[in-house]
Formats: C-alpha cells, sequence, structure tokens
C-alpha cells in the first residue's frame, strides 16, 4: 500500500533523525543510558501508534513525550530532581562547583563538564536548544514553560558558562599526549 | 543597552521576533560594547554547537554521568586521546572564530596583521620575506548586514562603525565550482578591471566547502539544522608578484581587532569551513607600472623581495596556496593556484562577481571608506542589477531593495 509505504518511510526518517538526540535527552534527565533506551522506544511506539509521524515538525511532539517518559522513570524510582521545582530552586542557589575542582584543564570535553555543573532545568534547555537547534517557542512547549523563561534560563547559563570558560581557557596549554601502546 | 538582559542573548541566537528585533537593533548599531556582548554570546553558542554535536557523535562516550565519576579514569581510554583532544583543541580554536552560521550561514574572512592600511609590505615578519599576505577564513558573525539591513530598512543610515564590509560580502553565498572528488574544499580566483577605480583590477578569491550527506538531509520542517564544520585551520597565503603587481588592498577588516582576539592570533590559526557554505575576498590591486591614482593603495610590493617569483618575466599575477585540515585531522592539506590576469573587463565579469563587487562598494560607500573611489550608490545598484543571477532566495533582490532606500535616504 503506498500510504502505507509513505508512513513507514516518515517513521524511518524520524528515527533516524532523532533517535540518537532524544537518547541523549533522556539520558540526561534520567542519568541512566538503558532506562532511557526504554523511555526513547517508547516514545517512538506512541508516535507510531497515534499517528504523531504525521505531523510535519515532529521536534516538538517527540521530545514532549519523551520528556514526560523520563520524568516518569524518575518519579517511579524516587528521583525527583527534576520534578520539585522549589528543590530545583534551592539547588540552584547552593549549586556546588565542582569545576573548580578540575586540575586537568587541558583534558577535553571540558565545555560538557561545566554543563555538566549547572542546575538540571539550564542543561535541559542548553541541551534542546544546542544539541537540537529547537527555538525558545518549542523549548517552552517542551518544558511546560513559557518562552521567557526558556530565554532567561539560556541567558543565565550562557553566563555562568561564559566565565567558567574564560578562566579555563586561561589557563589552556596545549600538550602532547602519550600515546597508550608507546613503549 | 543593559548588557545583562535576556532579550540580548536571544538577540544573539536569532530569537525575536521583527518588531523586538528592530528595537534591539538600533541599540546594537550605536554601542560597540553591545556588539562584542552579541559576538561573546555568538561564541559560547558556537561552542556549545560543537561540544553537544561530538556527544552525538560518540554517544556511549557523552558525559552524562555525574562529574566524579567522568573525572577518573579519562586519560586511560582511548577515545580521549583520539577524540578528545582534537575536540578540545577545536574548541579553544572556535573561542577565536565565532559563529552565526546556524542562523545565517554564512563567514567572515579575517586577516592577520594587514588588517591595517597603511602597513608595507617589507614590515612584514613573514618568513622569507616572501611578499605574501595571508587571510584566515573564519566562520562568524556576519551581524553587519543585518543592521546595516535594519537600521536602512527604519529610514537611518548606518554609522560608519557599524559597517563592515568583509561580513556584508559573505551575508551572500556565491556560486562557485564544487570541490573535486579528492578535495573537501574549492578554489576558485577571477580578475576584472576594477569597477571603481580606473586601471585598478579586481582579484576575487572564492573558497566552497563541500556538501556532505548531512547538510542535505536536514529538511525535516524544524529550524535549519547545525552545519556540519568540514574543514579547520583553513588558512589563504597571496603572494603578489611584483613583476606584475604594484601594490594591493585587502578589502574590509579596517576595524580594530580587539586585544583579546588579537593575543592568540598568531599562535593558533584558526578558520572553521562547514558544508557547503562559501567565503569570499577581494583584493584591489595596482598593476605594475601603472599610475596608482590612490596613494592609498598599500602595501606597496617590493620588486626587491621576489618570494617564490624569481623571475620578473613570468605574467603570472599572484600565487594562492589554501591550506586547510581535516577535522580531527593532523595532516594539512593543501590546494594551489597561479593566476594570469587576462585583462577582462568588469562588464563581462560573471553575476556572482559583479554582485560581490556591489556589496563590496556599498560596504565602502556607508563606512565612508577612502577606498570607496569613485563609486555612487547608483552605480552599486546598477551592478548588483546586473549580478542578480538566479537569486532564487531572493537575498539579492532584497539587496537591491536596500540599495534604492539608501539612495533614497542619501537624497533626503
Amino acid at each position: 500500500m503506498p500510504d502505507g509505504d509513505a508512513n513507514a518511510e516518515r517513521m524511518q526518517m524520524a528515527l533516524r533523525r532523532f533517535e540518537l538526540p532524544l537518547l541523549q535527552f533522556a539520558t540526561r534527565i534520567t542519568g541512566d543510558r538503558e532506562r532511557a533506551r526504554d523511555v526513547v522506544q517508547e516514545t517512538f511506539v506512541k508516535f507510531q501508534n497515534n499517528g504523531a509521524f504525521q505531523n510535519p515538525e515532529p521536534a516538538t511532539w517527540l521530545f514532549t513525550v519523551c520528556r514526560h517518559g523520563a520524568l516518569n522513570v524518575c518519579r517511579k524510582e524516587g528521583r525527583t530532581q527534576y520534578l520539585d521545582q522549589k528543590l530545583i530552586e534551592a539547588r540552584e542557589a547552593e549549586q556546588p562547583m565542582p569545576f573548580e575542582r578540575l586540575e586537568q584543564k587541558e583534558a577535553a570535553g571540558f565545555l560538557s563538564r561545566i554543563v555538566a555543573t549547572l542546575p538540571p532545568r539550564q542543561q535541559e534547555v542548553l541541551q534542546l536548544k544546542f544539541q537540537n537547534d529547537l527555538s525558545y517557542q518549542q523549548i517552552a512547549k517542551i518544558t511546560k514553560t513559557t518562552a521567557n523563561n526558556v530565554g532567561v534560563l539560556i541567558h543565565t547559563a550562557l553566563k555562568t558558562l561564559r566565565q567558567k570558560y574564560a578562566q579555563t581557557a586561561k589557563d589552556f596549554i596545549p600538550f602532547t599526549p602519550k600515546q597508550p601502546n608507546d613503549t | 543597552m543593559n548588557l545583562d538582559d535576556p532579550k540580548l542573548t536571544a538577540y544573539a541566537l536569532d530569537e525575536l521576533d521583527e518588531i523586538e528585533r528592530r528595537g534591539i537593533t538600533r541599540a546594537v548599531s550605536t554601542s560597540s560594547e553591545t556588539q562584542h556582548e552579541i559576538q561573546e554570546i555568538q561564541k559560547m553558542a558556537r561552542l556549545l554547537r560543537t561540544e553537544f554535536a561530538a556527544e552525538l557523535e560518540h554517544p556511549a562516550d557523552a558525559t552524562t554521568k555525574p562529574l566524579s565519576t567522568n573525572l577518573s579514569d579519562i586519560r586511560d581510554d582511548p577515545w580521549f586521546w583520539t577524540r578528545a583532544r582534537p575536540l578540545t583543541i577545536a574548541a579553544v580554536l572556535a573561542v577565536l572564530a565565532v559563529i552565526g552560521l546556524a542562523f545565517f550561514g554564512s563567514y567572515q574572512l579575517r586577516q592577520h596583521e594587514i588588517a591595517q592600511a597603511g602597513r608595507r609590505v617589507t614590515d612584514f615578519p613573514s618568513k622569507s620575506s616572501a611578499i605574501e599576505a595571508e587571510f584566515e577564513a573564519a566562520a562568524a558573525t556576519p551581524s553587519s548586514y543585518v543592521i546595516v539591513r535594519g537600521l536602512i530598512n527604519e529610514g537611518v543610515l548606518p554609522p560608519k562603525d557599524s559597517v563592515r564590509i568583509e561580513e556584508m560580502i559573505n551575508y551572500f553565498s556565491y556560486d562557485y565550482p564544487e570541490p573535486t572528488r579528492e578535495q573537501l574544499l574549492s578554489l576558485d580566483v577571477d580578475v576584472a578591471s576594477c569597477p571603481w577605480a580606473d586601471s585598478h583590477r579586481l582579484v576575487r578569491i572564492g573558497l566552497k566547502g563541500r556538501k556532505t550527506a548531512s547538510s542535505e538531509e536536514v529538511g525535516t520542517g524544524e529550524r535549519p539544522s547545525r552545519p556540519t564544520k568540514i574543514a579547520e585551520e583553513v588558512k589563504i597565503q597571496v603572494e603578489f608578484n611584483p613583476a606584475e603587481v604594484g601594490s594591493y588592498h585587502l578589502i574590509g577588516y579596517e576595524q580594530q581587532i580587539p586585544d583579546k582576539e588579537r593575543l592568540n592570533r598568531d599562535e593558533i590559526d584558526a578558520g572553521e569551513i562547514d558544508a557547503g557554505h562559501t567565503v569570499t575576498a577581494f583584493y584591489e590591486v595596482v598593476p605594475a607600472g601603472a599610475s596608482a591614482n590612490r596613494a592609498a593603495v598599500v602595501p606597496q610590493v617590493d620588486p626587491r623581495k621576489n618570494g617564490s617569483y624569481t623571475t620578473h618575466k613570468s605574467n603570472e599575477m599572484l600565487t594562492v596556496k589554501l591550506r586547510y585540515k581535516k577535522p580531527n585531522d593532523d595532516k594539512s592539506e593543501l590546494i594551489q593556484g597561479t593566476v594570469v590576469d587576462d585583462g577582462k573587463q568588469f562588464a563581462s565579469a560573471s553575476p556572482d562577481f559583479k554582485f560581490a563587487a556591489a556589496v563590496a562598494e556599498f560596504g565602502m560607500l556607508l563606512h565612508e571608506s577612502e577606498f570607496k573611489g569613485k563609486g555612487t550608490l547608483g552605480a552599486v545598484l546598477e551592478w548588483a542589477q546586473e549580478g542578480k543571477g538566479i537569486d532564487a532566495n531572493g537575498y539579492r533582490a532584497g539587496f537591491v531593495d536596500l540599495v534604492r532606500k539608501a539612495q533614497a535616504l542619501t537624497r533626503g
């Protein structure tokens, strides 16, 4: 059936395009890659079953459902860091800065690590914005907040990142790594 | 305006609607501090995109676990050595480069120290004293065209310092040949008479990055996907033959590079090119022996210093060497070409050549550049119309409109 073929193709395209980003996204929320895999699989099953793949802009739908699934996993397992807004705010205030403990400042991926020190809500919007190129509006829908609030979160996150990054980049010294197989 | 305003971040990330954007455009155009802030925000955005993209390329290694566990054994991880170091270096390089590509899809050429007009070639600290100019192709934020357009549409002629000619030229993309199968970049050089200065020649250097399967798969109806970086440490050397060239001038780059950026510039030759994108630069050249009708065209080419041009009889005008590295590859690739000026007139130049020259002259006129020559807005309009070409997305038609509006503003 031509319709069936077209749908299957849409499904395949969505899988190719979004599987990995969704997995990354769910992993950041659940902190567990296997749980995240389950969540993403469920997301795609729902995607197929309710015809959402016919949506010309599936990203918002997929990330919303995936986020919901990931939060459910956290809720069931008693990991509530994403759920309780008051808790989140309290944590933001007392955010420790493990980054300062970083001694290997030349180590790769240090920006990822700075990101990992940000409050969860900020990490989440950064990932949606810079890994998935979603707009403030789309991110607001997915994270159930306002576009204004997304703007504030991203603004605050970028400010912190720039400060910490500048601190580190200043100390950056190129180095020659020893190959693991060197004799 | 207040630099600590989420609206400014939203502006830098192109998240504002038309009305909000206009309001901020005006504030931005008059404050170099604000412009700098926007660039800084966009730099960080670029870094984040690179970093998050790497996470997708190597999901198994992604740092999604708590920080404490990430730090432990990283040096034993072979991935760290193969991927992470180049990525870090790329990230640090990217501090120098800038972005905006995801939003504007364009580039800026950055130049070493010859940016300052008035510098003689003999002052160059260049190895073997070759008569060479180096510039870097760096991913950048071509916000200048957007600011200029915003202001003119509002009925205001942009302040001269908000006009960056190289950014305006590179707001548009040009139809350069696709790279050959062996190369990731193509190099295309064209020479014609300079329409704003009698007896001068205009040399256009164009680069194009190869399209990749990922750059074509992106059309999902969403916002444009981030561009795929295909080459880094892109550097172009231009060496002029003193037998043919008396003096030259790279168009644009008249603004001071902030000290902060200048510091690392000589240490790290950074420049990145994304899939399918083009980079364009113009040299205005005074042929050897021709009377320079402006002493301002510098630096002069010193015939005592031949560089690789060992004979003065060669009819080559210049040599271009394009060097680049594939991301995460230590080996540098070289594309080299020599250019013979066949004496072409501007009238018979390609549409792309004419259009880019029109944008360059428009920028020089708005910037009140000492190099603007005898060009007028009327002439710019004519060249742009002749150079409109296919203009599938209507950008060039938009430019033609803009020149008309600028004309009306200068008359009024």
